[in-house]
């Protein structure tokens, strides 16, 4: 199996230091992404979600480090990888995007720069070449006047229209592997369809694998093969798309997927799932939903749930069939 | 009911009583200035973020504001609030104009009407402890210095809210409690209407409900008359009583959530309705056409429109009645049930 993984995380801890210690906001975290395959990785602020990601890319922010666990891109073990390595990789074989592509923009470069030096960065072309290829990926991305939008700012375009840019600029190294970290979580429904369609028909022409990291499950519902859902930095539940949002084994996964407003839910009140998620240094002992779980027993605030196996559908949960 | 014509508003309201906030005609103009040199030569662009929108909002109802970013919904509450002046038309409190307000209408006006912001990180001061952020509202409205802390007593139980984090900083709670507390604030005033502009949409889905369920309490409880401006067209279906969805600044449809989200007359209305992700359902959704610039003349969502006619490049369409309460503005839109519509003062130039 493992030399079929594109990513592999194995067991991954990432701590933040809190005074001379170190306090653990992904906790044992396992994901398998391969070759082509969306994967989505799916959890509520504070989950370890992103996070998680940042560690994949060693881009964890000043203060926190990755305290056990291993991750290794088509078998290379990525904590070994030195700084360069890691640079030819991000941007190289790994494209990402994030939620808000104006800050991860220049706002003081045009776009034909920005995506020239990207090119650049990763190919031995020719500026020239560069912008004939920058000028490709904006017209593979669907922004109309390719050539004209080479010398518009940033700030000129419309939200929808700058993440197309960012994923121009994700794919522009032919990437087997694109990070896509809350893409369209700042953007309306019309035009939310739009950027995931042009995720899924890249994903379709180049069999690029993508690791999709969003808080809607409708969305991860649309786009991911496999997903895996986090609560508290731990993995509760992972599965196929099918099979897990259709007979979800964690309780978690179950009423959260009763929370998501329906066109078709009819009126009154809301479904909610009662409490907070617990906060990162006053965790729960046991499970770490058992305080909002509606079938929580004495045990779930005892002990660790076990791993739940049923068929290819994990979950975490004392109660969980198999 | 004063002798003017009548208009289509007139059929769509619940009650023949004046709506406790109308908003009539209103238009705000923005002007755009693009450079130093257009500035030296007087040179500058004219943007209507509100564009003649005539709305009422009936006492007691939940209304919900829909549309896509830059439509001028958040525009149009700020105007409704009073935080904006209108370039033209006006706002009409209980029945009589913003301006014409005596003085002590005025402040009865700014309790009133309370806004619910959707960043609870930037409206609550950082620096000030919950307590004080509460006992600063309560002054501001004239609650005697020895019945504030009985107050804030019951605001934090009407909003939910353990009297524990009364001494705590914003930052310390979380994003769902300090949207409650944003309410418990705008509750101080004794508000007759509250406006929410996307109040959760900052929040995780599994609070989102928390306090959308809040909202609903505090109109079923207090009578509370809530605008509810949300991008989430399952929540204003499933929580609002009205639906306003808003285009270019304009509203393009109007009605009950029955009418207008389950069985529209506007393209546009359908088009959002198509967008919302159905990934559980396992259903595909369609995809509007890439925005386009702005429009001279007619239809300002013909260039995304599939049943664009030449009629629409023409013509801008009036919103009229296609239905029991039900408005929209579109040329294709059928006036059905218009027999059985309270159409007693209706004539053909309503159509």
């Amino acid at each position: 199996m493992t030399d079929q993984d594109l990513l592999r995380v194995e067991g991954l801890h990432v701590g933040f230091r809190a005074g001379d210690q170190m306090r653990d906001v992904v906790r044992g975290v396992d994901l398998r992404v391969k070759p082509g395959e969306v994967v989505g990785l799916v959890g509520e602020s504070g989950s370890g979600k992103s996070i998680t990601a940042l560690a994949v890319m060693r881009l964890l922010p000043p203060g926190a480090a990755i305290t056990s666990g291993r991750v290794t891109f088509r078998g290379r073990d990525l904590m070994e990888a030195n700084n360069s390595e890691m640079n030819r990789l991000r941007g190289g074989e790994i494209g990402m995007i994030f939620q808000d592509p104006l800050t991860a923009l220049n706002p003081a470069l045009p776009i034909g720069r920005q995506l020239g030096d990207a090119i650049r960065a990763h190919q031995s072309v020719s500026w020239r070449q560069a912008q004939t290829r920058a000028e490709e990926l904006l017209a593979l991305v669907g922004i109309p006047f390719p050539k004209e939008r080479l010398r518009a700012y940033p700030h000129e375009l419309s939200g929808g229209m700058r993440q197309r840019v960012m994923i121009a600029l994700a794919v522009s190294s032919n990437p087997s592997l694109l990070i896509a970290d809350e893409p369209t979580t700042a953007l309306d429904v019309t035009v939310q369809a739009q950027v995931m369609e042009l995720i899924d028909r890249i994903r379709n022409e180049f069999g690029i694998a993508v690791l999709f990291i969003s808080h809607n499950l409708e969305l991860v519902a649309e786009i991911a093969d496999w997903v895996t859902v986090m609560y508290a930095g731990r993995v509760v539940e992972s599965g196929g798309v099918e099979t897990l949002f259709a007979t979800p084994n964690h309780p978690y996964t179950r009423q959260l997927i009763r929370c998501v407003p329906r066109l078709d839910g009819g009126r009154g009140a809301m479904p909610t799932i009662p409490g907070l998620p617990p906060r990162i240094g006053s965790l729960p002992s046991g499970c770490p939903f058992a305080p909002r779980c509606e079938v929580a027993e004495s045990r779930c605030s005892a002990e660790d749930p076990p791993m739940r196996w049923r068929g290819e559908q994990m979950a975490a949960c004392f109660l969980a069939a198999s | 009911m004063t002798a003017r014509m009548p208009t289509p508003h007139d059929n769509a309201r619940q009650s023949d009583a004046a709506p406790l906030l109308l908003l009539r005609n209103l238009r705000k103009t923005y002007r755009l200035r693009r450079g130093v040199l257009d500035r030296l030569r007087g040179r500058s662009r004219d943007v209507n973020a509100v564009d003649n929108v005539t709305l009422p909002i009936p006492e007691g109802v939940i209304l919900g504001l829909v549309g896509e970013s830059g439509c001028g919904k958040s525009t149009l509450a700020r105007l409704m609030v009073g935080l904006t002046q209108p370039t033209g038309g006006e706002v009409v409190w209980n029945g009589t104009a913003l301006p014409a307000l005596s003085a002590q209408e005025r402040r009865e006006f700014r309790a009133g009407v309370q806004m619910v912001f959707q960043d609870t990180h930037s409206s609550l001061n950082p620096r000030k402890r919950i307590r004080v952020t509460l006992t600063e509202a309560l002054a501001a409205h004239g609650v005697p210095r020895s019945q504030r802390a009985a107050r804030i007593a019951g605001l934090l139980d009407q909003v939910g809210i353990d009297p524990q984090f009364l001494g705590r900083f914003p930052h310390e709670l979380s994003g769902g409690q300090r949207q409650r507390i944003g309410i418990a604030r705008a509750l101080a005033m004794e508000p007759s209407l509250l406006v929410a502009d996307e109040p959760v949409s900052s929040l995780d889905v599994s609070l989102q409900g928390q306090i959308i369920n809040l909202l609903r309490e505090l109109n079923a409880s207090l009578g509370l008359t809530i605008v509810l401006i949300s991008h989430d067209l399952a929540v204003v279906a499933r929580i609002c009583d009205q639906v306003a969805v808003m285009y270019g600044g304009q509203v393009v449809e109007s009605g009950s959530p029955g009418k207008v989200l389950s069985a529209p007359s506007h393209p546009y209305t359908q088009a959002l309705l198509d967008a919302v992700p159905r990934g559980l359902a396992r259903r595909a959704r369609a995809v509007l056409p890439i925005e386009s610039g702005p429009t001279e003349g007619g239809c300002r969502f013909r260039p995304r429109c599939i049943h664009a006619l030449a009629v629409c490049a023409d013509q801008e369409p009036a919103l009229r009645v296609v239905g029991s309460g039900h408005l929209a503005a579109c040329h294709l839109a059928r006036p059905a049930d218009i027999a059985v519509d309270r159409v007693g003062q209706l004539t053909e130039s309503n159509l």
